[in-house]
């Protein structure tokens, strides 16, 4: 498992790369001129041509590229344009503050979504089912930005119980991790449901019922452990999709991350500080694709074992074993 | 099973320790307005009938602002975004400020227009620094040869000749100008003018300095939270009289609504940038104050006068008359702005009402009959997404279509735009202008010869009005030359002023001397308290 940690980390690297070309590919193309951007409408041509010769956009597209490519090399994401930080340090000033809303939003989605999903499986076709169901359509529709507003309102504005916004101590996070998370534990709770199902009209299920098998074993031991791959695989990309920041609650609750930077960022034509948190967000995304990935096989032994080298077993014959051996099913040989 | 719940146990213990990561929490969270006694003052012991009577000028010890975006930088001669100056505004301090029109010594002692391009100031004694350096001739020298560098200050201070201006003595600086400029004097009362340390910004460049400027001002940066908040705390060895508040904190707040509801809850003191549809709604707390005003903002629809359709008088005027303007400015800005009746804003010195231009369809009509447009027209918006540019637009497209006019509109991102404009591509749009400085010069700035943007009138007659209108230090004479400018300019039809917007910033009520200010930049150091 180390090694196929090992070897994916190792992929990134050309993916990295080719990222970094697309993307700079793409804003060298995208019209609009950070020189003038910064400098205004007002400012003469020369103004312009001075402050473009400054920040060497005049250079054409592969002494620009390779000369990227060159300080990224050594670990240097550039400076960005506008604020003259090095781009590093503007990342790392929000990027803790969106991994730590993201792994909230993403636990407290898992605390709601999986048990509402587990529950509206078992009772189907109840009014806790229809409950479950309406709720998540009700979460996945609901737009982002009005329900951060609607809570801002009803409990920071008309009742005073919470903050409106900013994050200054633990009590700050709760509306915007509620707003956050209202689509991915409605989604969340969909697909553990559907998994669910699946799951539960086995014939192993049947089985291990027929057993005398307790509701909670059959549940949680084998109808949750076999329906967890596709919950995996959700939790995975909306946990990718947090780290990109929920630009919307970002305004909405002054919340100083790295969504709302990018967007700033690429309305000001700021090449570097674009190019610089889309390589980290690609990073990030793909180390949680290998979280995932780590996951799986932790959970289903099935994939677990494709991880594992298949050794040649010797075991001491049987007549058990002389039978497997002669119809193949036993790898390896016999002392 | 047991794995699974192992490897979440391990998750969740990593995401408290992340927790560490979350952003600086303040000494104190940042709240209103706790008050703090003067030394010395007594409180009076409260009787059944006597009220507790606080004598002085009541302190605080924090006051916290909401502004709409974070600052780029604090370096005010490496931006130009409003924001800057309304954070740096108690950091820095200028050379003189106008008092109703008067330019009163104030960094200097004294100062001597010798003549039309020689200005020698003498500068005051007892003024520091905030890394407790005195401040020097040779520090006022580097700063405005700064100013006159800089691409952002340039229209101010270009005329600024840096070969001979020079130190006099340690505190005498003498100014020399390229040619006479008559606007500098008001560019050295802005805050666009001010004095920084040169020993600070040479130690560590405009990067470092940017984040924490080393001024005369009364606060001084104390803390700079990236995406968070700006903290600036008193300085002691101030010149002037001292702030009514220890610490001065800004919130950086981008939803305009998230602004208003953390004045509401008391979240902050003072809030900038309070959108139109929450106006009213203060307005009505008996526990906030509204401040609004006219701007320094002129909008007004521009034609691109090198297109050869707009390039035509008689289209351009058939046009304006089918535009029915106060409505435009009533409607687009929701009550909050005044039709457009001259090319600058009332409170520019030289300002002459010409306006606004006169609503008639028939005669719209006609003139598109001239222009050999009977049959209809076709004509072509660009902008990008601003609520009320859009707005504005809109209504001018369903005006146009009463007179046979077909107006399409194509929106793109502002980067784009900015771009098009600046290459002479965008054919027809509504933008605004915004004086820097409360001059004419200022206010007129969009019309230069060499700017790039749409407007391109080529008109040589307009820049030698410029010219001279810089050119004479005398006001009424400068009066003169702009009053003919803007006859000159409503006859031509260059552009058609739409609207002057206003603007409006909300406080708590316990705050006083805290007036509306056209600039959008109040000083907070003047701030009183009021008590409860």
């Amino acid at each position: 498992m180390l090694k196929y940690a090992f070897r994916r980390i190792m992929a990134m690297i050309p993916v990295l790369i080719g990222i970094s070309l697309v993307i700079f590919t793409l804003l060298y193309f995208t019209p609009g001129d950070p020189a003038r951007m910064m400098l205004g409408d007002l400012a003469t041509e020369a103004e312009v041509q001075a402050l473009r010769d400054e920040m060497g956009l005049n250079d054409g597209f592969a002494v620009r590229y390779f000369r990227y490519m060159g300080d990224l090399l050594k670990g240097d994401l550039g400076t960005s344009y506008v604020s003259k930080l090095p781009v590093t340090e503007e990342i790392m000033s929000r990027l803790p503050v969106t991994v730590l809303v993201a792994f909230l939003v993403m636990i407290f989605a898992v605390l709601i979504g999986v048990p509402a999903g587990i529950i509206s499986a078992v009772k189907q076709y109840t009014w806790v089912d229809s409950i479950v169901r309406v709720l998540s359509l009700l979460g996945i529709t609901m737009p982002a930005f009005w329900l951060a507003l609607l809570l801002v309102l009803l409990l920071a504005v008309n009742l005073g119980w919470l903050p409106a916004s900013g994050l200054y101590g633990p009590k700050y996070y709760i509306l915007p991790v509620i707003s956050i998370s209202a689509v991915s534990i409605a989604t969340i709770a969909r697909t553990t449901r559907s998994s669910m199902l699946e799951v539960i009209r086995s014939d192993y299920m049947r089985t291990a019922k027929a057993k005398g098998q307790s509701p909670r074993v059959i549940i949680f031991k084998h109808a949750l452990t076999n329906a967890l791959i596709p919950i995996l695989t959700i939790v995975g990309i909306q946990f990718a999709n947090g780290l990109g920041g929920a630009v919307v609650n970002e305004q909405v609750f002054a919340i100083p991350g790295l969504g709302k930077m990018m967007v700033d960022a690429i309305k000001a034509r700021n090449y570097p500080l674009v190019q610089g948190s889309v390589l980290t967000l690609a990073l990030l995304q793909s180390m949680v694709n290998l979280g995932v990935d780590l996951l799986y096989a932790s959970v289903d032994p099935r994939i677990r074992s494709q991880y594992v080298i298949k050794k040649k077993v010797h075991m001491k014959e049987t007549p058990v074993t002389a039978v497997l051996a002669n119809t193949g099913e036993l790898d390896g040989g016999l002392k | 099973m047991k794995k699974l719940f192992l490897l979440l146990s391990v998750l969740f213990m990593l995401g408290v320790a992340a927790c560490g990561a979350a952003p600086e929490t303040p000494a104190t969270e940042p709240t209103s307005l706790p008050v703090v006694q003067e030394e010395g003052e007594t409180v009076e012991e409260p009787t059944e009938a006597a009220p507790v009577v606080e004598e002085g000028p009541i302190r605080r010890e924090v006051l916290t602002v909401a502004i709409g975006q974070e600052p780029p930088t604090l370096d005010v001669y490496n931006a130009s975004n409003d924001v800057v100056f309304q954070v740096s505004d108690t950091i820095y301090e200028s050379l003189l400020t106008n008092v109703d029109g008067t330019y009163e010594p104030w960094l200097a002692e004294s100062y001597e227009i010798v003549d039309d391009t020689t200005i020698v100031f003498k500068l005051r004694d007892d003024v520091y620094f905030h890394d407790g350096s005195k401040m020097t001739a040779d520090d006022v020298l580097f700063s405005i040869l700064r100013a006159q560098a800089s691409n952002f200050t340039s229209t101010l201070f270009g005329a600024i000749d840096p070969e001979n201006s020079k130190v006099v003595d340690e505190t005498t600086v003498e100014f020399k100008l390229t040619y006479p400029f008559a606007p500098i004097m008001e560019a050295f009362a802005n805050y666009r003018g001010a004095i920084l340390s040169k020993a600070a910004f040479e130690a560590g460049g405009t990067e470092t300095f940017g984040r924490n400027p080393v001024a005369t001002g009364p606060m001084k940066m104390k803390q700079w939270v990236a995406g968070d908040r700006i903290e600036l705390e008193l300085f002691d060895q101030y010149w002037n009289e001292k702030p009514a508040f220890d610490n001065l904190v800004y919130r950086v707040i981008l939803e305009p609504s998230s602004r208003t509801i953390e004045l509401e809850t008391g979240g902050v003191d003072i809030s900038f940038d309070l959108p139109t549809a929450d106006w009213d709604r203060i307005e009505e707390n008996p526990e906030l104050v509204l401040l609004k005003g006219n701007t320094l903002s002129m909008v007004y629809l521009c034609f691109n006068n090198e297109n050869p359709l707009y390039g035509n008088e008689t289209v351009r005027k058939a046009i304006a008359y089918a535009i029915n303007v106060p409505a435009v400015a009533q409607t687009a800005y929701q009550g909050n702005a005044e039709a457009a009746d001259a090319f600058m804003a009332k409170s520019i010195p030289g300002y002459k009402s010409g306006g606004p231009w006169p609503y008639d369809p028939e005669k719209s009509k006609e003139l598109l009959k001239e222009a050999g447009y009977e049959d209809g027209l076709e004509v072509k918006f660009i902008t990008f997404q601003q609520q009320y540019y859009n707005a504005a637009i809109e209504i001018i497209q369903s005006m146009l279509a009463e007179v046979g006019i077909t107006a399409t509109i194509d929106m793109v991102d502002v980067a784009t735009f900015t771009s098009m404009n600046n290459a002479g591509e965008l054919p027809m749009t509504v933008m605004a202008n915004s004086a820097t400085i409360q001059d004419p010069s200022s206010a007129l700035i969009a019309w230069p010869l060499n700017r790039t943007i749409s407007l391109r009138h080529n008109d040589q007659h307009i820049q030698d009005l410029l010219d001279a209108g810089v050119q004479t230090y005398d006001m009424e004479k400068r009066v003169v030359i702009y009053e003919e400018l803007q006859d000159y300019l409503w006859e031509k039809l260059y552009l058609l002023p739409l609207a002057f917007p206003m603007r409006a910033y909300g406080a708590s009520a316990e705050i006083g001397n805290f007036p509306y200010v056209s600039t959008g930049i109040p000083d907070f150091a003047v701030i009183e308290f009021l008590g409860e």
